[in-house]
């Protein structure tokens, strides 16, 4: 179990218990989820942080001392050692099967080379490498990938939950909610220091309006039962769709690409303001009447969308 | 504009050496300066005197540099610019009649042991001439490495020790090199305190102002040929061997 307390003072704030497991750190840019990584690793430091892992504290403990191996988004790798000198260096004391990963990562070609003869994705790619030969039991990872290109970043992911001992600690952080949602067990949510979580992924719904906003939802319409969040995912504008929610108005659809179409809605009073979302074309459907929500998610909060597709793609 | 600056450089590299080459064509004292005991023995007193007056320096100022860069809040280190930056401009002179009373006769300590004309003495007012340039040359070099360089490795397990070697002193040396090219310039120079504190056994400045005053001009400047030959070298290594290091990345 890894379990930390940290209030006031530093720049996040919060408390929470994750079990070990390849675990999500989700937040809008600025909220804090470097700053959450640096006071795990032991970078920077709190007299209100208490951390713990697997019974042990870690809050006293200088950076090296630590369980922790950390890979931050910017490029961290010594760049006067090659990626051989600095993997292996690394890896001294530590036999672990970080050999299989030089393949995975595509990186026995620019094996022998230095960093600045590396692409951005290649040098992220190098100092994941750096980071699993350190072989430690928590594996922290800021937006690491985050230059890599999105197949291959998929790839990595994949291989990252499926390599990952039963009994070790992997946590990443991300604004891109997809990746969040297919590789976590859980996820914690920051927005503007404070933490939330962790919630199991499975059963995720936001719980403010940041929250929605990362996770895709396009906007709410005010019912009896509370703010209905809607998700471009959950809005069907077939008749078969019989079981949900039907929220009676007038829409268009627009063919914006062979696999996207540029939807907008604008629901009957007392419902106000227009829902814009993107999503599967649907044929014969340029202009609909109302929209049925599939599996409607009720909020205590309003949320007007503010990363919305912008109208003039209408 | 190009064709501007380089005229610019070509005339300061040409007023730089303007005094090597008027050094050169009036030292045709300098064969036979090889034959009198006194010069001989004035270079390898500078050299030797210098060598450990430069020991020294690297074995003070190295810490010294690094806790200024590394280790105190960046916020301090105007206060310690400020507080190095006395003895810096401490006139030589004045340095050496500070030296030569605290270790001649006159004070406790130079009652027990007076370094006044000994070769400690020499080496002691050298290190007091170097040592602040040595300092603030390498604390400079040290402040502009990143100190993300160190925190990216300690966070994969490496002790802050093994991470210096692997990852600081490559990049570091180059600026230890450049400082103590500088100590060594101003510890082969020292003239003002050295006069003072020892007169004896005499280094090359010293040892020039003593030609001068009993030989003349051309006799001093030949001299001066031979101050320049000895002690070119080990800058001219030092450079050579740790001048480049890749930083980029």
């Amino acid at each position: 179990m890894f379990e930390l307390t940290v209030d006031s003072d530093a720049r996040v704030r919060g408390t929470f218990v994750l079990a070990p497991g390849m675990h999500a750190v989700v937040g809008a840019s600025g909220a804090g989820k470097t700053s959450l990584f640096r006071l795990i690793a032991g970078l920077d430091r709190s007299h209100n942080l208490m951390a713990r892992w697997g019974g042990q504290s870690l809050s006293t403990l200088p950076p090296h001392s630590r369980s922790t191996a950390f890979v931050p988004q910017r490029p961290s790798l010594v760049p006067h050692r090659t990626i051989a000198q600095q993997v292996k260096w690394v890896a001294i004391d530590h036999t672990g099967p970080w050999n299989e990963w030089i393949d995975i990562l595509d990186l026995g070609r620019h094996w022998l080379r230095y960093p600045a003869e590396l692409s951005g994705g290649e040098q992220q790619r190098a100092a994941l490498l750096r980071a699993l030969a350190a072989d430690r039991e928590i594996l922290l990872l800021d937006e690491a990938l985050s230059q890599i290109d999105p197949p291959h970043r998929l790839i990595i992911y994949r291989q990252l939950k499926t390599r990952l001992e039963p009994q070790r600690l992997l946590m990443f952080s991300t604004h891109h909610w997809s990746e969040a949602e297919t590789f976590a067990e859980a996820m914690l949510f920051i927005n503007d220091g404070e933490i939330s979580g962790p919630v199991n992924i499975l059963e995720a719904t936001p719980s403010n309006s940041a929250m929605a906003a990362i996770m895709g939802y396009v906007g709410s319409i005010p019912t009896p039962h509370g703010f209905l969040l809607i998700h471009p995912r959950m809005i069907s504008l077939e008749d078969a769709a019989k079981s949900g929610f039907v929220i009676p108005g007038k829409g268009r659809q627009r063919r914006i690409s062979p696999t996207t179409s540029a939807y907008q809605f604008e629901p009957l009073p007392p419902a106000k303001g227009r829902l814009l979302w993107t999503g599967t074309p649907v044929p014969d459907r340029e202009s609909f009447d109302d929209i049925v929500v599939t599996h409607p998610v009720f909020a205590d909060f309003q949320f007007e969308d503010g990363n919305g597709i912008d109208s003039q793609v209408m | 504009m190009k064709r501007t600056a380089l005229f610019f450089s070509a005339f300061v590299l040409a007023l730089l050496f303007m005094p090597v080459l008027v050094l050169l064509l009036h030292a045709r004292s300098m064969p036979q300066l090889l034959e009198s005991a006194s010069s001989i023995r004035a270079i390898e007193i500078t050299l030797t005197s210098g060598l450990a007056a430069l020991a020294i320096d690297i074995f003070l100022g190295m810490p010294l540099a690094w806790v200024l860069a590394r280790v105190l809040r960046p916020r301090w280190g105007r206060i310690w610019v400020t507080l190095l930056l006395i003895p810096l401009l401490m006139p030589p002179l004045v340095l050496g009649l500070v030296l030569a009373y605290v270790v001649g006769p006159a004070s406790p300590f130079g009652n027990l042991v007076s370094l006044l004309n000994t070769f400690p003495g020499l080496v002691l007012a050298q290190v007091y001439e170097s040592l602040p340039f040595f300092v603030l040359t390498a604390w400079g070099y040290l402040s502009a490495i990143p100190m993300t360089l160190e925190e990216d490795v300690w966070v994969l397990g490496k002790h802050p020790w093994q991470a210096f070697w692997f990852v600081i002193w490559p990049i570091a040396r180059s600026g230890f090199a450049v400082a103590a090219a500088m100590a060594w310039a101003r510890i082969v120079g020292a003239f003002g305190a050295p006069i003072i504190v020892a007169y004896h056994p005499s280094a090359l400045p010293v040892a020039i102002w003593i030609q001068l005053e009993e030989l003349g001009l051309p006799s001093a400047l030949g001299l001066a040929v031979w101050l320049v030959i000895v002690t070119l070298p080990l800058p001219v290594w030092l450079n050579w061997r740790f001048s480049r290091v890749r930083v980029d990345r």
